[in-house]
């Protein structure tokens, strides 16, 4: 019962917040955690192309693409915010359904796009790590490691795909009629 | 005198020619014996050369194996194993003992080796790894030891019988190219110097001969003159005769 | 959290795992070791070492080589590139490498001891010992008479000191002894390594523990057959196994009691990686053993390389080095005996 209680008090504050919190916080998440994974993935392989750059410096150049791939990532996070942040518009009515529709939406696309972004730079970051390595031992490997990293990276895009769909759903109440 | 040097300075008399003959005697003696040494030992010498000549044919395979026993040991219980192995050694386990035996006279030296037993330390080294090269390489090592004693033994026994072949060679070439046929020219010398002498004497002889010889002829001649003239004096001028005579006892007179 | 390595191995070992993985590319392939094959003298093996990561150490090398000089600076670039390594590691790859050298360091304090046992100098016994394997109080061993000594005196500060509490036991010093206390060492010193690769966790954990454990084997393989015929009882033959591995426990009973190579053969044969080991060998031989266990672990140390985030491939590239340095040694010793109908014998390949 007190579980109850308890469920509905907590469903009720979600009722009770602002779709602007939503959408803010969408929107931070969507670049914030796409950023976190652009860098988690440029250190996974930035380390490991310094360390194999010591023996083999010509793979630097050409590991550099795995760098950006990383970087990539988080461009992905910055247009979508960007792009989510265009469709947060002023309303007068912020508690009308449709408002809550769009917070809700905006936020859940920043979800998305943060944390879609988030696998994908990791996914990036160690294949470009391998990569690194494998390079320095075989210069004909990094050709066929790529196409992986190229697949790795498009997972990002899966995730901006969607969100950017989801936050085309949103729009708002304009002024009452 | 220029055939001095193959001579002895002596008195050519016929005693010293006896004893000059006898060391001719002895030398020859001495020169047959030493020769018969000298092939005895000559016989020895290439007999230990043919064995060195072995051995060292052995040494090298033998060498060859142990070395490689120690590349094998060296590989399997690692580069350090050596070290482990020397400080475990305190004495050495297999020692060499000398004696000497005895060829014509010659005094060779002999060595052989002989292990002192219980001392069998390094059994358990390279435990977890190369145990086996490592008792494989010992076991190697050893003979090669052994192979290495019997060379040296030989070598030994080579130089020592090499030097005892060239004194000997020497005292025979001595006795036969120099004292012997000093003492023959000796002996020629002497002999030759008897017959010369002889020769004088002959000679001498000879000579007093044909001297006493023309001595009585002269007087045969002065006697026959004597006669002659007498002859004819007694003939024609006998008071010359004596008169001669008589101028003698003149003279007797005149003293 | 087995499998994420990952995510958060890079952040201290990735630059580290990178350089050991250009060092393993600097190790001699198939082809070195045909060129080195056909060498006809110790200057040819130079000349063809030029080219490799030797080139640098060979290069100042006066003419007429020994072996000694070249087996000396393969394993001077080995310590370099281990001191390299552990001055760059933090924590715990630090810990991990200075696990790699106490194998070393067990055996310096050995000789040291038996040098010191047989009053030796010990500035001598200084130079023979392993570089990989010194520590700042080595010298002050030669001080101890007896085991009691040692410990309390120098190995208390040393990291070996867990590792004499099992054959602290006995008090004096003999040649017996020694070797197995080398042993014993070794022994507490695999375990110990072992559980700390445990800790470790992940891929570290998976692989390592398998390279260990297949060490531990190899050892009570070895220990077995060249026990066989000493004065070593059973009892104690049983008390140097590590208790880890394929063959523990059961494995080791059985070994404990074999007397001959053909028992230990039979004992073997029930375990399917080391059959076909054993398979290799015809009956009776127990000589190619050595080189059939230096494959098979060339083989699962080059497996190592397969995987990336994690210690292994540390440890892995520091035993090829040394199967590397064993290799050269036994090219340049063939090479120099004259022995070139042999030397395919002592090389393992390692690519």
């Amino acid at each position: 019962m007190g579980f109850v209680l308890w469920w509905r008090e907590w469903t009720h504050a979600f009722l009770y917040m602002s779709p602007f919190v939503f959408s803010a916080i969408g929107i931070a998440l969507s670049v914030g955690i796409s950023v976190l994974g652009a860098a988690w993935g440029i250190y996974i392989t930035g380390s490991t192309l310094i360390g194999a750059a010591i023996r083999a410096p010509r793979i630097t150049s050409k590991n550099l693409i795995s760098v950006i791939f990383c970087e990539a990532v988080a461009i992905y996070g910055v247009i979508v915010a960007i792009i989510l942040q265009t469709k947060l518009e002023n309303t007068t009515q912020p508690f009308d359904p449709e408002s809550m529709r769009a917070g809700y939406s905006l936020f859940a696309s920043g979800i998305i796009v943060g944390f879609a972004n988030l696998v994908c730079g990791l996914c990036v970051g160690i294949i470009g790590s391998s990569c690194a390595l494998s390079d320095a031992q075989n210069s004909t490997l990094f050709v066929k490691i790529l196409v992986i990293e190229i697949f790795g990276s498009a997972l990002g895009l899966f995730g901006v795909i969607v969100g950017i769909i989801m936050s085309s759903q949103a729009s708002w109440p304009s002024a009452p009629i | 005198m220029s055939g001095s040097g193959q001579r002895l300075n002596v008195v050519p008399t016929i005693t010293t020619m006896g004893v000059v003959k006898a060391r001719l005697v002895g030398a020859t003696k001495g020169h047959q014996l030493l020769k018969k040494k000298s092939d005895a030992l000559t016989m020895q010498f290439r007999q230990i050369l043919k064995k060195i000549v072995q051995a060292k044919e052995e040494m090298g395979e033998i060498m060859k194996a142990s070395a490689f026993a120690l590349t094998e040991a060296k590989y399997t219980a690692g580069d350090n194993i050596k070290y482990i192995v020397f400080e475990n050694v305190d004495t050495a386990i297999i020692k060499v003992r000398a004696r000497q035996e005895n060829v014509a006279g010659v005094k060779l030296p002999k060595f052989e080796h002989f292990s002192e037993a219980g001392e069998t330390k390094n059994d358990l080294t390279g435990l977890a790894r190369g145990g086996q090269q490592i008792q494989l390489c010992k076991s190697a090592f050893v003979k090669a030891v052994e192979i290495l004693v019997e060379l040296a033994s030989l070598q030994t026994s080579f130089l020592t019988l090499d030097e005892a072949i060239k004194t000997t060679n020497r005292r025979v070439n001595a006795l036969e190219n120099v004292v012997k046929p000093r003492l023959e020219n000796t002996i020629q010398y002497i002999k030759g110097e008897l017959d010369e002498l002889e020769r004088e004497e002959f000679f001498r002889l000879k000579k007093v001969q044909a001297y006493k010889k023309k001595e009585v002829e002269k007087q045969i001649a002065k006697n026959k003159l004597l006669l002659e003239e007498e002859s004819r004096k007694d003939a024609g001028h006998k008071v010359d005769r004596d008169g001669i005579i008589g101028e003698q006892e003149d003279e007797d007179i005149l003293f | 959290m087995y499998g994420f390595e990952a995510l958060y191995f890079n952040v201290d070992g990735g630059y580290l795992e990178a350089i050991v993985r250009g060092y393993r590319a600097g190790l001699l392939t198939a082809a070195d070791y045909n060129n080195l094959c056909q060498c006809e003298s110790l200057d040819d093996v130079k000349m063809h070492l030029a080219a490799t990561d030797y080139g640098p150490y060979l290069a100042n090398e006066p003419s007429p080589l020994h072996t000694t000089t070249i087996v000396e600076k393969c394993t001077q670039k080995l310590v370099d590139d281990y001191n390299h390594m552990l001055t760059q590691a933090t924590e715990p790859l630090s810990t991990f490498l200075e696990y790699i050298s106490y194998g070393h360091m067990i055996d310096n304090v050995v000789l040291i001891v038996t040098g010191t046992l047989h009053e030796r100098d010990v500035h001598e016994l200084l130079e023979k010992c392993h570089p990989l394997g010194m520590f700042d109080s080595i010298a002050t061993l030669a001080v101890a008479q007896n085991l009691r000594e040692l410990y309390r005196l120098v190995l208390v500060d040393t990291p070996l000191a867990p590792y004499f509490s099992e054959c602290i036991s006995s008090e004096d010093l003999d040649d017996m002894n020694i070797e197995i206390m080398r042993n014993t060492l070794y022994k507490a010193y695999l375990e110990d390594f072992y559980r700390f690769c445990q800790k470790l966790g992940g891929a570290t954990a998976t692989i390592m523990c398998d390279l260990l454990a297949f060490e531990a084997d190899r050892r009570a393989v070895d220990i077995t057959i060249n026990s066989i015929g000493t004065e070593l009882t059973r009892d104690d033959r049983r008390k140097l196994y590590s208790n880890f591995g394929l063959l523990y426990p059961y494995g080791h009973e059985e070994l404990a009691v074999c007397d001959d190579f053909d028992q230990v053969r039979g004992t073997m044969d029930k375990y399917p990686p080391y059959q076909s080991i054993f398979a290799k060998l015809s009956f009776g031989e127990s000589q190619m053993l050595d080189k059939a266990f230096y494959e098979e672990e060339v083989k699962r140390l080059c497996q190592a390389f397969e995987q990336q985030f994690h210690y292994a491939v540390f440890f892995a590239y520091i035993r090829l080095r040394e199967q590397e340095t064993r290799n050269l040694m036994w090219i340049s010793e063939c090479v120099a005996q004259n022995q070139k109908s042999r030397i395919h014998d002592g090389i393992v390949l390692i690519f």
